[in-house]
């Protein structure tokens, strides 16, 4: 997924434990998990909130989006075609 | 229903299924042994009676009950007054044959159905019944029961049609509206769309529920 999760830099620089800021953000660590990893399919705007409040910061300090790199196999077509 | 409750349920339905397992298996053996024992006296059938499986109401009108013959006369049928129920007394072995292949491939059918509806109940008496596999066995079971349907449609009009000179008695006419309806299960196929459709139903579930999971 093109969506790129930056919520363990965010940790970095503000040197907080993922623990504690699932305690304060009061969603469970397992979540907080599934969101560092990359692995979540969505996020409630209450979480989204949350997570910016406890780490003053904004939704694009924790979300970026990176397009996907082109399949190169389809370039070499495109290449192909023109040749 | 409470959680236990539906346990047990499921509990009691996987032992019928597991007997039914059971009974079909004895039909796949029997089925076996009455191929073998027709492959092998194929001329002369009169010491046991070969029934066919259709019963023709307009035979018991039209016809008398008496020995009559195939179309190509290589075949004699004792036909029955009860119901226009005819009995071998000789088969051809290329009738046994489909015969028995058509019951090989839809007890076949019956077991892979059995054995997806075990797996499912397995889940539901522990307590998961919207496990992710449940929505492709239940597809397996709904392509089974549908396909089951249509290959038992195919499969006898094409063996009657290829053979029958072996099976149309001389002097009688084929009733077939009434065969064409009777051949096709329309309750089993109906049955096996509606669980393709559930199972459909389940994947959804199953996707809406994992979307669930993963939103944080």
């Amino acid at each position: 997924m093109p969506i790129i999760v930056n919520l363990d830099l965010q940790l970095v620089k503000r040197k907080m434990k993922l623990t504690d800021l699932a305690e304060r953000v009061g969603i469970t660590i397992a979540n907080l998990s599934i969101l560092k990893q990359g692995k979540a399919r969505a996020i409630r705007f209450s979480t989204l909130e949350a997570i910016c409040r406890e780490l003053d910061c904004q939704p694009g300090d924790i979300l970026e989006y990176q397009p996907p790199a082109p399949d190169p196999s389809r370039l070499r077509d495109g290449m192909e075609h023109i040749a | 229903m409470k959680l236990s409750n539906l346990s047990s349920l499921a509990s009691f339905v996987k032992v019928v299924i597991y007997l039914a397992f059971g009974i079909s298996l004895l039909v796949v053996l029997s089925s076996l042994g009455s191929f073998i024992y027709v492959m092998s006296n194929a001329d002369d059938l009169s010491k046991v009676n070969v029934t066919n499986t259709y019963e023709l109401p307009a035979l018991a009108e039209d016809l008398s009950p008496e020995v009559w013959q195939s179309e190509n006369g290589a075949v004699r049928f004792r036909l029955h007054k009860l119901y226009g129920e005819f009995s071998y007394l000789n088969m051809p072995r290329t009738l046994a044959l489909a015969a028995f292949f058509r019951i090989l491939v839809l007890c076949g059918l019956f077991f892979i159905g059995i054995v997806q509806m075990a797996n499912i109940f397995e889940d539901v008496s522990q307590g998961k019944p919207f496990a992710v596999e449940n929505a492709a066995r239940l597809r397996i079971v709904g392509y089974a029961m549908a396909g089951g349907a249509i290959f038992k449609f195919v499969v006898q009009i094409g063996t009657f049609l290829l053979l029958k000179g072996d099976i149309a008695m001389i002097g009688a006419e084929i009733p077939w509206p009434w065969f064409l309806r009777e051949t096709l299960n329309w309750g089993l196929l109906a049955g096996g769309l509606v669980v393709l459709v559930i199972s459909e139903v389940f994947r959804l579930g199953n996707r809406l529920e994992e979307d669930q999971e993963l939103t944080v």
